[in-house]
């Protein structure tokens, strides 16, 4: 088997159909919402369709799930033994188990909410953040930009589950928030272990991460006002590894208004998309 | 009340434990060395294989398995040092080339239309040859000196018979046409056919005397 | 004779077929035995996409109003294409609810606009439960879903389900009762108005 699987050769069963991010941020009916009062984007029983916005949220975070598991997988696989050190192949291992029952516990979630597998569509761009040919920029884009991303809406998720007095989403959503935080542990540790003597290396990466964090404060998907449907949770990322300065700037980046978030994801979509090329 | 001062015997009667053993320290340490070599490569591929498999229930199994196998390199990883060999990556190699031959045979399959092939190689040749040749150590070695040994052999064997009892399993459900059978039986004997050459997973020897060299045409 | 408006015509966001929801909407008008004569308007906001779907059935001057997100049409597996699957369905389920506004059973049940969220899971229960009896295809565990979000995750809440799904007669009455059972009457009003996504 080749080393680097490109995004395009994911594999899946008939039921699941592929989107691209850039189909949603060309649709003509996307700038004409945006000005509009949908309610608070925040998750919440009062909000409109809020049981057809959790399934399809459901959704997305059990492809997103699927994706995790693929790219910690990939990780084993597609580096020697010099390029990515035995005990981080470990760790990446250990993530693939995690992934694993994530995926279990978001497909029984899924059946909870009434969503079915494939019911809508999957966009890969986390799958392609793992692309990244290396390991230090593949670890920040994964662990800590979008692992960080998981601590932010399964903490929004859990406060639904209590909101709503659900148990079982509650439940879930701890458990699996407990693995994010370790997750994103594992990217902080490493990105500290392979550039304690380059910075540069440490830079491009931190550039990376910031890149794959802009495609998700699209339109204000994250954030810590009401408008934002995924709650920046700072005490679990602080547990993460993050530092104050990095929430910060990332809650400002999310304070940006929706029209340059947009631009900022369109061209962070494209970065991502060269970075997987590996140019 | 308890007797403080009565002597009793070190050994329960019960306890039948024996010093002799197959292996020197050496020799635990050469097969430790191996077992972490293919363990490696073999939780390699199957979080490698994740992404090229479309059947949702395999992926996930191959999720679990990956860090199951990742687990026992590492056991054998922290065992290395405790049998004299302060550089684990010295002793982190294949028994010889052919067994390299026989672990990237493994290894090959990427299309998605290939579970099968995957599957057959690990859970119905690897595996069952993890089993064979940990149990060998296991019943071999000496139950008294190579305790730490025994103690990772038993947590490895229990996760293979699990790990190839879930494979098996989902063979056997993919295996579904008479066609599907040939396929099956033609990798397995492929790939036996390397793994005979090689002389298993630590070598000639692997489960005991050393056999004369195979030749196959 | 029936008049059946659609509006908009043409739709310029999204490619759907105005002739297309027309023909749906009258097979859906004689799936729920709305009878002929009465005049049916349906209004789509192509603006809206999946998720943000939604819809609302009311009776005004006799005449059958229906309002619904273009989201509810959109095929999930293709942004932005209609799924005539989908529309069948919301469809029935919106004429339905007409019908039931059409009858003294529903008489004094306020405009969907005020309706609360827990009074119009439990209708919406009984419509989509119906729906599927007439032989549509309809998802149990999604709408339950939904009305657990409304009336709690108690057994009191799905007995309460369960009584609507499979109930073939309900008023309003019965509907308030029910929000009384579940404890859905006692949460405050809604902090957000139930027709939002409406408002433009
Ligand atoms: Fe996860
Ligand atoms: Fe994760």
């Amino acid at each position: 088997m080749k080393k680097m699987l490109p995004e395009s050769e994911l594999a899946r069963d008939e039921r699941f159909v592929r989107t691209n991010i850039e189909d949603r941020l060309f649709d003509p009916r996307g700038p004409k919402v945006a000005q509009r009062n949908t309610g608070p984007a925040r998750m919440g029983v009062d909000r409109p369709a809020a049981g057809e916005r959790s399934r399809s949220l459901m959704h997305g975070i059990f492809v997103g799930e699927i994706q995790a598991l693929e790219g910690a997988g990939r990780t084993c696989y597609d580096f020697d033994d010099e390029t990515a050190p035995f005990q981080l192949k470990l760790d990446m291992a250990r993530q693939c188990w995690d992934e694993s029952r994530h995926c279990e516990i978001s497909v029984k979630l899924g059946d909870h909410m009434g969503a079915e597998i494939g019911e809508y569509t999957e966009s890969t761009f986390l799958f392609a953040a793992a692309c990244n040919p290396d390991p230090v920029l593949r670890l920040c884009g994964v662990n800590r930009a979008l692992e960080g991303l998981a601590i932010d809406v399964f903490n929004s998720m859990k406060d639904f589950g209590n909101e709503s007095g659900d148990p079982v989403l509650e439940f879930c959503e701890d458990w699996m928030l407990a693995d994010e935080v370790t997750h994103v542990k594992m990217g902080s540790d490493w990105l500290r272990r392979l550039t304690a003597t380059d910075p540069e290396r440490r830079e491009r990466a931190l550039e990376f991460q910031r890149t794959v964090d802009a495609i998700f404060n699209l339109g204000g998907f994250r954030g810590e006002d009401d408008e934002n449907p995924i709650q920046l949770a700072r005490n679990f990322r602080r547990l993460a590894g993050f530092t104050d300065d990095e929430n910060d700037s990332l809650a400002a980046l999310a304070r940006e208004s929706t029209v340059q978030a947009r631009e900022m994801a369109e061209a962070a979509s494209a970065a991502l998309h060269a970075s997987a090329q590996g140019s | 009340m308890t007797e403080t001062t009565k002597p009793r015997a070190p050994f329960a009667p019960w306890d039948r434990r024996e010093l002799p053993g197959l292996f020197a320290v050496e020799e635990s340490a050469r097969r430790v060395g191996n077992y972490k070599w293919a363990e490696m490569r073999l939780f390699e591929v199957l979080g490698g294989w994740v992404a090229t498999i479309p059947e949702l229930d395999v992926k996930l199994m191959l999720g679990r398995h990956t860090y199951h196998h990742a687990w026992h390199a590492e056991l054998w990883h922290k065992r290395l040092p405790e049998l004299r060999e302060m550089n684990p990556d010295r002793l982190t190699v294949p028994p010889n080339d052919a067994f390299v031959t026989f672990m990237d045979a493994i290894r090959e399959p990427e299309a998605p239309e290939l579970t099968i092939e995957k599957l057959v190689g690990v859970y119905r040749v690897l595996i069952p040859r993890f089993i064979a040749v940990y149990t060998y150590h296991l019943n071999g070695t000496s139950t008294i000196t190579d305790a730490p040994t025994i103690r990772s052999l038993k947590f490895a064997l229990q996760d293979e018979f699990d790990d190839w009892r879930d494979g098996e399993m989902l063979l056997q459900s993919l295996i579904d046409t008479p066609e599907k059978v040939e396929r099956a039986g033609r990798r397995q004997m492929d790939l036996e056919r390397l793994y005979l050459v090689s002389g298993g997973i630590a070598g000639p020897g692997s489960l005991g005397e050393p056999v004369e060299e195979v030749r196959v045409s | 004779m029936t008049t059946i408006t659609v509006t908009p015509n043409p739709f310029t966001l999204v490619p759907y077929d105005v002739e297309e929801i027309t023909a749906l909407l009258e097979e859906a008008a004689a799936l729920a035995g709305i009878s002929s004569g009465v005049d049916i308007s349906l209004t789509v906001d192509e603006e809206l996409f999946a998720p943000l779907t939604g819809h609302m059935s009311d009776v005004v001057d006799g005449r059958v109003v229906l309002w619904i997100s273009g989201g509810n049409f959109e095929d999930n597996k293709r942004p932005c294409h209609f799924s005539a699957d989908q529309a069948r369905v919301d469809l029935s389920v919106m004429m339905l609810r007409a019908k039931d506004r059409l009858s003294d059973d529903f008489a004094a049940a306020p405009p969907d606009a005020q309706l609360s969220r827990g009074e119009r899971a439990a209708w919406d229960t009984y419509a989509v439960g119906r729906a599927g009896r007439l032989g549509l295809d309809m998802r149990r565990p999604r709408q339950l879903y939904d009305f657990r979000l409304q009336h709690g995750f108690t057994d009191v809440a799905d007995a309460a389900f369960e009584r609507c799904w499979e109930a073939e007669h309900v008023t309003w009455e019965g509907i308030r009762e029910i929000c009384k059972e579940t404890g859905a009457a006692d949460r405050g009003p809604s902090k957000v108005p139930v027709d939002l996504l409406r408002q433009k």
